[in-house]
């Protein structure tokens, strides 16, 4: 009998024809020291079953006689019980023998198919149970049914693909399914004469113009056969009838239908239902309609990705494209708990961790739908596919290329440059050139031009000067980040400038500076894009909803209204005491019409974060306590800034515009309503 | 010409104005106005042809020039019947 390694060993040598033991080395991971001594024992093993010796002192290539070739493939893999398998493919195995067993088995089976003694069979058990009773199936024994599985047939299936994944990981993994396989003499009695597993995908990728994920088709190619072995003992699945129609309905029937076309034995619709489940994890997404909600849930996850990372993904049609691909069918394993092992998931999550996380981050939208956890190897390779976009030379994400042009020496490009790269490090700012040779370089080698005087391009030129002031600076900047990053540059800027005046002037109304600072700085003219801004209903979620019967005084409502956000930490508490001196001082401003009031001040005065929240009150309150325009809803408004917040504002407008609406709110009795209500108008434009 | 529509912060119901202006210009088919918002302390003398305020800021806002005041922010009947008699009158529309 031969061990797991040489038998590895011998696998190589005779399906790689003409290796050298140096590329024998590099295929296996061996030492040189290893191959000779494996390859004396394999001769050994030879020599048993009266067959030539392999020749590889004083060769320069290992080429084994062809008998040996002949031998393998004809006599060797039907017979299992000559290989050795190690512990680690032991419970594996073990489990994918039970999920298959097509007899009574007792531990006189293992005794044979390992070869080993009773004591380690019943070891094997005891570990393969310990092993599946995670996934609440159970190694069971009676002297009916001998070993068997007990559990739901859909998580015994599951963790047979599970297994079938781990297995095919380990270096004696396919000798192991071959060996389990050859055990129960598939695939006779099971499917129609010579159909392999491969020529039924290939058909399917024919006939049907389905694309797969290749790294998931290999263990979806070996589970087909045990899941066919499974079935031949009539152990189907059993699906709750409106789930079942669903799936039939699908594009995928008539795929799935063909799969099991090649079943020599009836099955039950239920059945293609299952193998429909697994198409779908199986295939990538192909174009996507417009209406399709992934696609826009990809969309979401490109812009939430862009966010948290401030990077600006080019190619933005075709990478989306491309996610789509890749989400659709891991939404589908997930939802039909297909699992996916992902071999590189602790290297990415040990040198990649912060883009790690951020996937975590931008994936909560789809738990939510799934309403179960994303796993971590989906996540891995999502973050494979961000890391992709990220490393793609052509993206330029990071590092943008400008260029400094300086009509009068190098000195002044010297100062400029040194400002400029203190202010934007996502800029390299390599070249520093005069007016005269401005013109001879090609024109896509930058991607931005500081200049201190003008010049005639079609590139984005800013114009600066040699030494920036404070308020230079922060025009600068206020620019480009917007312009190239599309976000705000970091926020507590206008205190450092608040500080620098200090320390020169004596500032007599600290807020109005502040104020004035801030609509200089702020690039402010209302009409900025409002396309990627939140809506209506990310805003105002069902946490941010109150309902009161009635309340004591009109204060007390601004701090009821304001609580949630106050809670989340979007608005600070100062930003509700100013809302109230706002309204104690300019009147009731906040009506906006009969019985709706939109309680807010301005960002500076403590708001964190773009919030908005609802309060309704049974009993209306006067504000003011003056007797008129008693109010009975309350919509609290935190904006960051005087445009992010416009697309949800808007569509507040269109909601409030409808009397009806206005009645509805004055009248509502749950937050359902509320929610109902403000999800019909989140979609509608600004 | 221009059309300012004037609150408190320039952040809420002055958007809101806009917006329905808007809304009730393209819907007369009249074209050439620009609407803006802003707040009260960014709006001055001379930055635009007529002024649209709610009715606490009245008082604040006299020496602006031409001025619509609503009674209701979010009722579009009232602002439509004000800027269409004011349209006319100025032989806009």
């Amino acid at each position: 009998m031969l061990e797991e390694r040489p038998s590895y060993l011998l696998e190589q040598i005779v399906f790689n024809q003409s290796l050298t033991i140096q590329q024998l080395c590099e295929k296996t991971n061996l030492t040189r020291r290893q191959i000779e001594y494996d390859l004396n024992k394999i001769n050994a093993w030879l020599k048993e079953n009266e067959l030539p010796s392999i020749h590889y002192s004083g060769v320069k290539q290992v080429n084994p006689p062809s008998e040996i070739k002949h031998f393998i493939i004809n006599t060797r893999f039907k017979l299992p019980n000559s290989t050795y398998f190690s512990y680690d493919v032991r419970d594996f195995m073990t489990y994918l023998f039970l999920f298959t067993r097509q007899e009574f088995i007792s531990s006189q089976h293992l005794n044979d198919f390992f070869v080993v003694s009773r004591n380690t069979s019943i070891n094997i058990i005891k570990k393969t149970n310990k092993y599946t009773e995670k996934q609440l199936v159970y190694v069971n024994y009676t002297r009916n049914k001998g070993y068997h599985l007990k559990g739901t047939e859909e998580d015994k299936r599951t963790l047979a693909l599970q297994c079938i994944t781990n297995l095919l990981q380990k270096k004696s993994g396919n000798m192991a399914i071959r060996a389990l396989l050859n055990y129960w003499n598939y695939p006779s009695n099971i499917v129609f004469s010579d159909v392999t597993p491969e020529n039924i995908i290939d058909n399917l990728k024919h006939t049907y113009k389905l694309s797969f994920v290749e790294g998931r088709l290999k263990d979806f190619k070996v589970f087909l056969s045990f899941y066919f072995l499974r079935i031949s003992k009539g152990k189907f699945i059993s699906y709750h009838s409106t789930s079942k129609q669903q799936l039939l309905e699908n594009k995928m029937y008539a795929p799935a239908k063909d799969i099991l076309d090649h079943v020599i034995f009836t099955i039950p619709n239920d059945e293609i239902a299952y193998v429909i489940t697994h198409l779908l994890g199986l295939s990538l997404g192909d174009s996507p309609t417009k209406d399709d909600f992934l696609f826009n849930l990809c969309e979401k996850m490109f812009y939430d990705f862009e966010q948290r990372t401030c990077i600006y993904l080019k190619n933005r049609e075709q990478n989306l494209l491309n996610l789509y691909q890749h989400l659709k069918p891991a939404y589908y394993r997930i939802m039909y708990r297909i699992p996916i092992i992902n071999v590189l998931l602790d290297q990415i999550k040990h040198e990649h961790s912060e883009l790690f996380t951020i996937i975590r981050e931008i994936v909560l939208p789809i738990e939510d739908i799934l309403n179960t956890k994303f796993p971590e190897d989906e996540i891995g390779y999502l973050t494979i596919y961000f890391g992709s976009l990220l490393e793609n030379p052509k993206q330029e994400l990071n590092k943008l290329e400008a260029i400094i042009v300086c009509p009068n020496g190098i000195s002044s490009s010297l100062m400029l440059k040194h400002q400029l790269a203190s202010l934007f490090g996502n800029f390299n700012f390599e070249k520093m050139i005069s007016v005269e040779d401005f013109n001879t370089i090609p024109i896509d080698s930058y991607d931005i031009i500081f200049s201190t005087v003008f010049l005639e391009t079609d590139q984005p030129l800013f114009i600066v000067n040699p030494l920036m002031t404070a308020i230079e600076k922060s025009l600068l900047e206020q620019e480009i980040y917007s312009r190239f990053f599309r976000t705000k540059p970091r926020k507590p800027f206008i205190q450092t400038l608040l500080k620098e005046i200090k320390q020169y002037a004596v500032i007599h109304d600290e807020q109005g500076l502040k104020k004035k600072l801030h609509a200089l700085l702020s690039n402010d003219n209302g009409k900025a894009d409002r396309g990627s801004h939140p809506v209506l209903d990310e805003l105002i979620t069902e946490t941010m909803i109150e309902i009161k019967p009635a309340i004591d005084d009109w204060e007390a409502a601004i701090h009821c209204v304001a609580e949630p956000l106050i809670a989340e930490q979007i608005i600070e508490t100062r930003y509700v005491d100013a809302i109230i001196s706002k309204v104690k001082n300019y009147g009731p401003y906040i009506i906006i019409g009969p019985g709706i009031a939109i309680p807010h001040a301005r960002p500076e005065d403590g708001v964190n974060k773009i919030g908005m929240s609802i309060l309704k009150l049974d009993q209306p309150i006067h504000i003011l306590n003056n007797g008129k325009e008693p109010v009975h809803v309350f919509i609290c408004i935190a904006a960051i800034d005087n445009v992010t917040h416009l697309k949800a504002m808007a569509q507040l407008t269109r909601l409030l515009n409808v009397e009806e609406n206005q009645r509805i709110l004055k009248n509502v009795t749950s937050k359902h309503e509320i929610l109902a209500l403000i999800k019909k108008y989140s979609h509608t434009e600004g | 010409m221009k059309i300012l529509a004037i609150c408190g912060s320039g952040l809420g119901s002055s958007f809101m104005v806009e917006m329905n202006i808007n809304d009730i210009l393209k819907a007369e088919n009249i074209e050439n106005i620009e609407v803006e918002h802003s707040d009260l302390s960014s709006a001055t003398p001379g930055i635009a042809d007529l002024y649209v305020v709610a009715k606490d800021l009245e008082d604040s806002c006299t020496n602006l020039g031409d001025m619509i005041v609503l009674n209701n922010i979010v009722d579009t009947d009232e602002l439509k019947t004000k800027l269409l008699s004011y349209l006319k009158e100025k032989d806009i529309s």
